[in-house]
């Protein structure tokens, strides 16, 4: 058997790889999912999902590692198999009470709450929350794939976490701040694309 | 517009003073336009990273196509490791079980192919059996040693190596029949024991192996023929 010694090895790897961010990073992230894909069978065998579902919940909770790495959320008081494993059966629960519960069948499209919206105070996320209208989310789902190749991408990588700085030298971009001000007009256009659909954003 | 969405930006990715940061809270609770701006952005960007994370995904999904292969070449592989493990260690407690029957063989092929002539001179008829048999004519021999039954001096070496004729043309039942008949004459050192524990071991019907042992001790405690052999078999079988 492999000692132990070597998985924190790669644990280091991986997490290291992960938090220096760059065009590298992808790789890493495979690499994390590669690393802990037998905790799909076990997700099939302990919560009785089938094999599709297991390794949806997989990929969502590795996703999820994913981000916590790169926001700094994970303070390794744990090891990274412990930490993904157990976001990985946080997600598979989450997934068979989804499968199980009837009141879920009827209002099948939930949403999480949005960590954006938790930066605000209580009142505040009061108001907005109300204001979110999640039946638009399809169309800006739509109104984004038109947005063209190069918007995507840049919105894309920065919603992954991604520093402005690290995308300029991705996408080759002159500097960080022309990444910032592209960002935002693409976000800019996105919303003269939903108003043209929309009233209420007047 | 872009403004107000430049501000909205900012103060999302964290590019704010703290005192601005509370004027735009507040401008959420009381400006109705701007808080619409602020849904809008929220879910603009909530929408993207559900984009993103079903690229990821997908990309996933890619890198999971060879691993289910690979499971099940090491599932194979570990079905063979077992199966093998398996079949050694059959073999291996077959070899064990054989053991008592080896210890038998062992005996017979070293001591009992070729029996001493000089054992008691007198007795020709006695003789002329043995050599028969030493020159390996097992129907001649048993003639002779069947006919000798009837001599009551002689009915012991008879019985013997009649039973030794069985023993070694694997006719286990005649041959323990014959060493129990041994075993039941009044004789002072009796090797019927030893002989019968001999071809119950050889024949390894159920049972045997315990009747054997249970010879092989009176053999051992009473010191009768075979003792020495009795001795060491009890401490392997």
């Amino acid at each position: 058997m492999i000692p132990s010694s070597a998985y924190n090895g790669r644990e280091d790897e991986i997490l290291a790889g992960l938090q220096m961010g760059g065009p590298r990073r992808r790789a890493f992230e495979d690499l994390l999912y590669s690393s802990y894909q037998y905790l799909i069978r076990e997700g099939e065998r302990k919560y009785q999902l089938s094999g599709e579902d297991s390794a949806s919940a997989y990929s969502d909770a590795i996703i999820s590692v994913i981000d916590n790495i790169t926001n700094s959320k994970f303070e390794g008081r744990s090891s990274l198999k412990t930490y993904t494993t157990q976001i990985f059966f946080n997600k598979c629960v989450d997934l068979k009470r989804k499968s199980t519960t009837t009141k879920e069948k009827v209002h099948h499209q939930t949403y999480d709450l949005d960590p954006l919206i938790l930066m605000l105070p209580d009142n505040a996320r009061n108001v907005v929350q109300q204001l979110i209208d999640n039946s638009n989310r399809s169309l800006l789902q739509r109104k984004l794939r038109e947005l063209g190749e190069k918007c995507r991408e840049l919105l894309l990588l920065f919603e992954d976490g991604y520093a402005d700085r690290e995308i300029a030298a991705m996408l080759s971009y002159n500097s960080a701040d022309v990444v910032k001000v592209s960002r935002r007009r693409c976000l800019e256009k996105l919303k003269e694309k939903m108003k043209s659909f929309k009233i209420g954003y007047e | 517009m872009s403004e107000v969405l430049d501000y909205i930006d900012d103060y999302f990715t964290g590019a704010m003073a703290p005192e601005e940061r509370t004027v735009f809270e507040k401008r959420c609770e009381t400006d109705q336009a701007f808080a619409q701006e602020v849904a809008f952005y929220i879910t603009a960007r909530s929408v993207i990273r559900e984009e993103l994370h079903s690229n990821k995904q997908q990309d996933f999904k890619h890198l999971k196509v060879p691993r289910p292969r690979m499971r099940a070449l090491y599932r194979y592989v570990a079905a063979a490791a077992a199966i093998l493990l398996l079949v050694m260690a059959g073999w291996w407690f077959s070899q064990r079980t054989d053991t008592p029957q080896k210890l038998a063989a062992g005996y017979i092929q070293e001591h009992l192919l070729q029996i001493s002539t000089t054992m008691s001179p007198g007795a020709d008829s006695l003789q002329t059996g043995i050599s028969a048999y030493n020159k390996g004519d097992y129907p001649l021999a048993e003639q002779i040693f069947q006919a000798l039954l009837g001599n009551e001096q002689l009915k012991p070496d008879a019985l013997k190596y009649l039973g030794i004729v069985y023993l070694v043309t694997k006719r286990y039942d005649l041959a323990i029949d014959r060493f129990s008949q041994l075993t039941a004459l009044p004789l002072y050192a009796n090797p019927g024991p030893f002989y019968k524990a001999l071809a119950l071991l050889k024949r390894g019907a159920p049972n045997d192996v315990q009747q054997a042992k249970e010879l092989l001790l009176e053999v051992k405690n009473k010191q009768l023929p075979g003792y020495k052999y009795a001795t060491d078999w009890l401490n392997k079988i």
